[in-house]
């Protein structure tokens, strides 16, 4: 990596448990980028203040999920559950980062999940979480605490969603501004992993585009990466999230606060796509 | 009047063959022998046990050892077999419905070993194609909609009741272990201090409306298990109808090729049908749990291996390169060599097997043709010869396990379809076998109607030395010796002559004679000879001789030595010599003389045999003894008292005697004794007598003479020497060389005998008498001195029978009656 380059510095990474699948690889994905980075990990488990809340009420009952059995809900047996499933989320965040040699610690807070999540986040340099938690629909494709993360800090935000291997090819959004470079550079530095980025680049026409390509080229020249290209055009817009579904992509790198691209847009493509998601600011 | 017996001429001691008879100068001159010589009889009847195509009808051939029972099947078998049409092949494949149970599949012959191939590489082929169907986009396409389709079947009612609890701002909430409504405000769950403080009557609205909403999620959670199932099968249905789309072309090319074999295409109907059931195990490693689950034994590495194990073609009888119908010798007839087994391999300490581990036995391989086993070799081996049985009855091969069929071990098993069986059993063997099994098996009879009874000699004339001279040519060129002088072939069919026991006939026992023309090969090699010549065969006959004489020269020396007392000159009183054969086995026997000796005494009229007394004379000598005490009873004292008490024993004998060989031997010896004359010690004699007295036929007759001729050699022959044979014992005569030569110069005699008149006036030289027209014998004569004998013993018992008085009177008319 060019020393030159404006670095994106990322001393710590903050990772949301919940117990679900999603923050399970989002805790992988951040053990891997916390490797690579030598960065310091931060696992946090928020017991939701709805749900402890929730026990208290007198009529409170709980239908099990594999069974659909009505059971009474009480304070003790919520927190038991809870406290278990914080105790099984540090254990499974002790063991990577032990595998991983990454240094760690983990804690457990009690609150509204996203504001809870927020206030610890300002702490860190990179917020690792999955797209959906612990949600009842399925159909959501980011959860609310994740469009949060995404719409409210300032932060980057790491979206995992499981069963998607980070050595797939990386997927960079380019559209020549400054935080397109940024983005550029994060993207560059995870691509070394495999040695293969993607680019697709957002240029208003065939020249712009050309012009772009160009100038990654030159940039990443020294980096021995193998760089395939791809041209949208502000048409393909609406259907950028299916264009990114066919590519087979793995991790996508874009930047929504400093780009050419609307960061309403930015938001709709990171809520479309079912795929794990690394927004650069 | 004294009748006297001339000895034998030289030519009535051996016959020779004649060399004009061989119409050739070596045995390379002739063409080779398309028959068995000298077994007509047995030949016509393996004709017809073979030719004949009726259940029952196997063959067995019987015969002493070496008489070519399996040269003569095996020649007939390899003229005929080629000529048959050759039988289908037999393959097992697996049974899809029992796998306990593998199917048997019959194949145009030749045709297994392609089906197995074109099995073989099915599978490989699927390898590839299977995951290839399951690994293309439109496959994952459909299996993700069917996944979605169950997700937003979920997610659609879960979400329908959330948004409706939510007009009534009620959350539905997932907690750690499911789900829960909670009231809201603010969007935040209603927290409990705020709850109590509402009115009695609004919370009794949210507690109830919570209530109705979890009931309906209770009733949406409950049908979850069944879109579940909903969504495997149609996964399932998916899945089978990619497999069967992805194999149908290859399993069509198949189809084809088989149209005609009704079997094969059932059983490719039941690959296909297992294939698309177990079509992950086609796929990578992940679903090896599943074909576990389904009962394939999967070990790491093998796994694979053993899964498609399945598909596998377990050709048993593989016909591809058989020319007409199969001809089989099964050397070690045992069960499992006979029936086939199932074989098992070890697996953590566990036995295990399947239908691949099925191995042939003899009965497939001869099924469609022919089997030939030595019937003693079957007998010996355990469970054989009833499974043989089994199978000719059924008329099916069934394998079976041993240990299972009696419980000595239990693992897991096979039931094998059993395969139709149609063979011609040809069993070898000796003739007491098929006796026994005649009459002690009910089912030998019935299964082996056809007896092919071999010969153990032939009629002796000129086409049969001939036909010998053919034989001894193929012999030789089979065996690659060196081709036969006409002279040694002459010197070969005399010994064989000699091996049957008798001058007219030759012997059918072609393994002495095929032994004899390697050695005398041997001899010629040794001498240099190109051909072999009528002296190395007589080296080869000298040299088995004297490799088999330890015993009789250690004989001969101990008579020599006089530790064996045997007289060859002077004369005695009741002592002869008789003659005994021993055998060492069938190529091994000589004779030996053997000193018979017999004493008189008053007595009540026995002969008390001594061997038979102290239990080492077998019932045959007992009879013999018996029958001349009959013959001298009736003769000697018919009308008066029999008031003698003899003894008979084979001086220095110290194992058992058995044969009725030496009673006329006996019986000279008794009437020796009786009336008090000597026999001389120059001659030996043999044969058996009747009640009648006539000298009857004896076997070995060769081997006697020939002993006692070699002790007189070795002593001196005094020319007075020679042997008392019967007369019907003349034509069996081919003696040795130098016997004929001693004969020839008039220094040995072998004299035939028909009566024991004649033998006791040749070993006495005095005259046996004949009963004048009073009914007396000639008071000289050997007879009147016995009749002499006994009427003195008689009247001595009567004398010791009477009280004194009493006998006075009788001895005074006595005196009386002696002056008519």
């Amino acid at each position: 990596m060019n020393e030159k380059r404006n670095r994106l510095i990322i001393q710590r990474i903050l990772v949301a448990l919940d117990g679900s699948p999603h923050s399970q690889s989002a805790l992988e994905a951040a053990v891997n980028l916390a490797g690579l980075l030598n960065a310091e990990l931060i696992g946090v488990f928020v017991e939701d203040i709805n749900l402890l809340r929730l026990a208290q009420l007198p009529f409170a009952h709980e239908i099990q999920a594999h069974t659909a059995v009505s059971e009474k809900l009480n304070m003790d047996r919520m927190k038991r559950q809870l406290r278990l499933q914080a105790q099984q989320a540090e254990e499974n965040l002790a063991q990577l980062a032990q595998q991983h040699t990454v240094s760690y610690s983990f804690r457990i807070m009690r609150g509204p999940v996203s504001a809870e999540l927020l206030a610890a986040a300002l702490e860190a340099d990179l917020l690792a979480l999955g797209r959906i938690s612990r949600s009842v629909s399925r159909k959501t494709r980011l959860g609310s605490t994740a469009r949060t993360a995404v719409n409210q800090t300032t932060h980057p935000v790491l979206l995992m969603s499981p069963n998607v291997a980070l050595d797939r090819p990386i997927l960079l959004v380019y559209d020549g501004s400054a935080g397109a470079n940024k983005a550029l550079d994060v993207a560059a530095y995870l691509a070394q992993g495999n040695g293969r980025l993607q680019v697709l680049l957002w240029a208003d026409n065939k020249q712009q585009a050309t012009d772009y390509q160009h100038a990654i080229t030159q940039t990443l020249q020294t980096e021995n990466l193998k760089l395939e290209f791809r041209y949208l055009t502000p048409a393909d817009s609406a259907n950028l999230a299916y264009i990114m579904k066919l590519s087979g992509m793995g991790l996508m790198v874009l930047n929504d606060t400093d780009s050419r691209l609307p960061a309403a847009t930015i938001h709709t493509l990171v809520e479309e796509l079912d795929h794990p998601v690394l927004l650069v600011r | 009047m004294m009748a006297t017996v001339t000895p034998l001429s030289v030519d009535a001691l051996y016959r020779r063959c004649e060399l004009n008879q061989l119409p050739f100068e070596t045995t390379a001159e002739l063409p080779p022998l398309d028959e068995i010589i000298g077994q007509e009889r047995a030949v016509e009847a393996i004709q017809f046990g073979i030719g004949i195509h009726h259940d029952g009808f196997n063959l067995f051939a019987l015969g002493p050892n070496g008489t070519g029972k399996y040269t003569a099947v095996a020649q007939f078998l390899n003229q005929k077999a080629p000529t048959e049409t050759p039988p289908d092949d037999w393959c097992y494949v697996n049974n899809f419905d029992q796998t306990h149970k593998p199917q048997a599949l019959r194949l145009p012959g030749g045709q297994a070993t392609i089906l197995r191939d074109k099995m073989k590489r099915l599978i490989e082929d699927l390898l590839t194609i299977i995951p290839g169907a399951f690994d293309s986009d439109e496959y994952q396409a459909q299996q993700k909609t069917i996944e979605e389709e169950f997700k937003e079947r979920q997610t659609q009612a879960l979400e329908e009741l959330s948004e409706a609890a939510l007009t009534k701002h009620i959350a539905l909430i997932r907690t750690p272990s499911g789900f829960a409504f909670a009231p809201l405000k603010e969007g935040e769950v209603l927290k409990p201090e705020e709850f109590v403080k509402l009115p009695q009557q609004e919370q009794q609205i949210i507690e109830n409306e919570v209530k109705n909403l979890q009931e309906t999620l209770q009733r949406i959670m409950e049908q979850v298990p069944q879109w579940q199932r909903e969504r495997q099968n149609k996964l399932k249905q998916l899945n089978h109808e990619v497999a069967r789309y992805a194999i149908t072309p290859l399993l069509a090319e198949m189809r084809q090729t088989y149209a005609e074999q009704t079997a094969v295409l059932t059983y490719l109907d039941a690959v296909e049908k297992d294939i698309i059931e177990n079509f992950g195990q086609f796929l990578a490693d992940t679903e090896s749990a599943e074909s576990e689950a389904n009962g394939l034994h999967s070990d790491e590495g093998s796994s694979k291996k053993q899964t498609f194990q399945r598909y596998q073609v377990n050709v048993m009888v593989d016909h591809s390169e058989t020319q007409g119908a199969p001809v089989v010798y099964e050397d070690k007839p045992a069960y499992l060599n006979l029936m086939g087994r199932i074989e098992h391999f070890s697996q953590m300490g566990n036995l295990f097997t399947n239908f691949t581990l099925i191995k042939p036995g003899s009965l497939h391989r001869a099924n469609g043709g022919y089997l030939i086993l030595d019937c003693r070799r079957l007998l010996l081996e355990p469970y054989a010869w009833e499974a043989l049985k089994q199978a000719l009855r059924a008329k099916q091969i069934s394998i079976e396990s041993l240990g299972q069929l009696y419980s000595l071990v239990s693992t897991v098993t096979l039931e094998p379809e059993p395969i139709p069986l149609n063979v011609k059993v040809i069993l070898l063997g000796e003739r007491q076998l098929y006796y026994l099994l005649t009459q002690y098996d009910p089912d030998f009879g019935e299964l082996f109607k056809v007896a092919a009874d071999f010969e153990d000699q032939m009629a002796r004339d000129e086409g049969s030395h001939l036909a010998y001279a053919h034989l001894i040519g193929d012999l030789a060129r089979k065996e690659n010796l060196k081709h036969f002088q006409k002279t040694a072939v002459a010197r070969i069919i005399e010994h064989s002559a000699r091996l049957s026991g008798d001058a007219s006939k030759l012997t059918t026992h072609m393994q002495s004679i095929s032994d004899l023309l390697r050695e005398a090969d041997y001899w010629a090699e040794q001498d240099a000879h190109e051909l072999v010549t009528v002296v190395d065969v007589q080296k080869a006959l000298d040299a088995q001789l004297h490799r088999a004489g330890r015993i009789r020269e250690q004989i001969q020396e101990s008579m020599l030595r006089e530790t064996l007392l045997i007289d060859t000159d002077g004369a005695q009183v009741g002592q002869i010599n008789g003659l005994a054969v021993y055998s060492l086995g069938p190529q091994n026997s000589f004779g030996k003389p053997s000193r018979i000796t017999a004493r008189v005494r008053l007595g009540k009229g026995e002969v008390i045999d001594i061997e038979r007394q102290v239990e080492m004379g077998g019932p045959i000598h007992s009879k013999g003894v018996m029958i001349l005490a009959g013959f001298l009873g009736a003769r000697y004292a018919g009308e008066r008292p029999f008031s003698l008490s003899a003894t008979l024993v084979f001086e220095q004998s110290y194992g058992g005697i058995d044969g009725d060989s030496a009673s006329s031997a006996e019986l000279y010896a008794l009437l020796s004794a009786l009336a008090d004359v000597p026999i001389k010690q120059s001659l030996a004699v043999t044969g058996s007598v009747n009640q009648h007295g006539q000298v009857q036929a004896i076997g070995g007759v060769n081997e006697k003479i020939e002993g006692f001729f070699d002790l007189c050699t070795a002593r001196g022959l005094s020319g007075t020497q020679g042997v008392l044979i019967p007369q019907a014992n003349v034509r069996h005569l081919m003696l040795r060389q130098d016997v004929i030569e001693a004969v020839r110069a008039g220094q040995f005699a072998i004299y035939p005998i028909s009566h024991i008149d004649e033998g006791i006036e040749l070993l006495t030289g005095i005259p046996a008498g004949a009963l004048n027209n009073k009914g007396n014998y000639p008071p000289k004569s050997i007879n009147g001195r016995v009749t002499t004998r006994l009427i003195t013993f008689a009247e001595k018992q009567r004398a010791f029978a009477t009280p004194p008085a009493k006998q006075k009177k009788q001895e005074k008319r006595r005196e009386g009656a002696g002056n008519e």
